[in-house]
């Protein structure tokens, strides 16, 4: 066990020890900064009194919505939710988060997710093909160490790369968006409605949620790279197989899923996006549900490691 | 050699796409030897040695280390061997302590204590804090042969350890694993291509040809049998005169003419006088070229051909 970490103490010396680690961290950096510039122009501040008088406005529109015969149950549903949650706020005098720096942090986040993916795919892809083009496989796989436990450390050292990096993005976001929006929303809470009646969680612990469930793509992704890394030995293969997968995957998801039929919910990026199951918007493809998604992520996932993980083990090394 | 080997290469066999790379190669590795392997490149040396560490599966035949199956007990059995496979390629943008860091964490007991004693072993005390890009070759080989040795390995395997090297380098490493395997007691397995460099630092040598190691000999019987003669050709003018000259001299191993040219097999430190003699009588010499042989012709001759057969 204690050999095992110092492996995985090996791989972080190999990722934080070269200087393209720092540039991912850097442009992260730079990212952050470009969105607070970008945001700001679209972002209108209110001022104290005007968020009262607004949802109280929202409210009244939404009741005459709701009065209307032809609306659907879930419809109904949702627009007493925001109506009891609009309610809420003006009560206890909670201002929306709209203008303050969480709303930054949760939409800068949300589009920032798929350059933390990039970067852990890259540092992913040269895990193991790197070993190879540097030649150096050959003094690793000859230490008292099963290959497959190299192969798992270098992937945990991976992941882990992947939560350093949206850690310090979470912290980034705070600081920059703080910095650009100030800092005097930091103690907002999050309002959600459970069924029953409105609740206060703490927001951090809500865009910690988010994030979560956006780096569901980012954890295929990168075991996806990792794989086609291990199976073809070339990082600039993987990364780029990887980035195209990410793109045209979604897509094609989204125009098959107006074909309408039935096996595209079997279809890994059917399933990416976790959100629409805790209310937030609704899925890709109809008739699938959360357990549904994680099995076909499940399937995939272990695939995935199937196949890198044989070809490790049985591989004869000539690089 | 009544002790017993440390390693012991038995039938091994590598069949890659129905051709046979290795052929039934048996071989015993004793503590304080050093074995040279030799062949030219691609009669199947390197996929030998992969196969001793383990990077190359066996399709026939094994490898026992310290008495323990390679392929049963590979953690425990590789644990006993050092080696660099080819180049000693290392994390360029780490500095040499963190490359033997980073190999030090995957072996059981090896202290910040043996790091350094290994370091100042291959003498690199003073750059070992600089990042491997800046190193030299040599250096370079010296860090690769720090890496092997730091889990006090029996059997310690180097895959062309002079290539590219400057010949003071080589003997530098020559120097080096001649005082391991007599201080340590190493069994020490070398490869390489040429045969002069064998000679001065091996104890025993084994050719491999297409696969099959075809002998293993002595040292020591070789160098006897090798009294410095060598094949010689002289591009002359007149020819007849010279060979007339040249065979009166030397009755017992006659000129041939070959080429216009005369040929003579020859002790390497008559030639000068034989050149001299030659000028003296009114000869024109145009060329003296000694006939360097490939390694296979060297080793036949020097093994009296019939030892093969």
């Amino acid at each position: 066990m204690i050999r095992f970490l110092h492996l995985v103490q090996n791989e972080n010396m190999k990722i934080y020890r070269r200087t393209g680690t720092w540039v991912m961290f850097g442009l992260l950096l730079v990212a952050i900064i470009g969105m607070a510039f970008l945001m700001k122009a679209h972002l209108s501040s209110q001022s104290e009194d005007d968020w009262k008088q607004s949802l109280m406005k929202e409210n009244k529109s939404m009741e005459i919505q709701l009065r209307k015969e032809e609306i659907l149950p879930h419809v109904k549903d949702e627009l007493q939710k925001m109506i009891a949650i609009n309610q809420y706020r003006i009560e206890k005098d909670i201002p929306p988060m709209e203008g303050t720096m969480w709303e930054f942090a949760r939409d800068a986040g949300k589009t920032l997710i798929p350059l933390i993916t990039l970067f852990t795919v890259i540092i992913g892809a040269n895990s193991v093909a790197g070993e190879f083009s540097w030649g150096t496989i050959k003094l690793l796989l000859i230490r008292p160490v099963h290959r497959s436990k190299v192969l798992l450390s270098k992937y945990l050292a991976t992941l882990l790369f992947s939560l350093v990096m949206l850690f310090s993005m979470f912290l980034l976001l705070l600081l920059v968006g703080g910095i650009v929006h100030g800092f005097d929303g930091w103690d907002l809470p999050h309002l959600y409605h459970d069924g029953e009646q409105v609740k206060e969680q703490s927001m951090p612990l809500h865009l910690a949620t988010l994030f979560a469930l956006g780096s569901v793509e980012l954890v295929m992704m990168v075991t996806f790279s990792f794989m086609v890394s291990t199976v073809f030995r070339s990082s600039s293969m993987a990364i780029g197989l990887s980035i195209f997968l990410m793109f045209a995957g979604n897509q094609a998801v989204f125009i098959l899923s107006k074909w309408d039929q039935d096996w595209i919910k079997y279809l890994l990026f059917a399933n990416t996006d976790l959100s629409p199951y805790f209310g937030d918007g609704t899925p890709l493809v109809d008739g699938i549900t959360l357990s549904f998604s994680l099995m076909v992520l499940g399937i995939h996932f272990l695939l995935f490691h199937l196949i890198a993980w044989w070809l490790f083990i049985k591989r004869d090394i000539t690089a | 050699m009544k002790e017993k080997p440390i390693a012991q290469v038995r039938h091994l066999t590598k069949i890659i796409g129905g051709k046979r790379i290795v052929d039934q190669v048996d071989m015993d590795l004793y503590p304080g030897e050093i074995f040279g392997f030799l062949g030219p490149n691609g009669a199947g040396k390197t996929t030998t040695i992969r196969m001793m560490v383990g990077l190359m599966s066996v399709s026939e035949g094994e490898v026992i280390i310290d008495g323990i199956s390679l392929k049963k007990n590979f953690e425990k059995a590789i644990s006993r061997v050092g080696a660099i496979v080819e180049n000693p390629e290392m994390y360029k943008f780490l500095t040499g302590y963190q490359n033997l860091v980073h190999f030090a964490r995957m072996c059981d007991g090896v202290k910040k204590e043996r790091i350094d004693e290994v370091v100042r072993l291959v003498g690199l005390a003073e750059r070992i804090h600089d990042k491997v890009k800046t190193y030299s070759l040599g250096m370079r080989q010296r860090l690769g042969i720090a890496q092997a040795l730091l889990h006090q390995p029996k059997l310690l395997i180097l895959d062309e350890p002079t290539n590219g090297l400057d010949p003071a380098g080589i003997r530098e490493i020559r120097h080096y694993l001649r005082r391991l395997a007599r201080e340590e007691n190493l069994a020490i397995l070398v490869s390489s291509h040429i045969l002069a460099e064998m000679e001065l630092m091996c104890d025993r040598i084994g050719i491999i040809r297409e696969g099959k190691l075809i002998i293993v000999q002595e040292v020591r019987d070789l160098v006897e049998k090798n009294q410095g003669d060598v094949m010689v050709t002289f591009r002359v003018h007149p020819l007849d005169q010279a060979k007339a000259l040249l065979s009166e001299w030397m009755t017992k191993q006659p000129p041939k003419v070959v080429d216009e040219c005369i040929q003579l097999t020859v002790d390497q430190e008559q030639i000068p006088f034989l050149n001299a003699k030659l000028v003296e009588n009114g000869i024109q010499v145009y060329e003296i070229r000694m006939e360097s042989k490939n390694l296979e012709e060297q080793f036949l001759e020097l093994t009296e051909g019939g030892v093969l057969l």
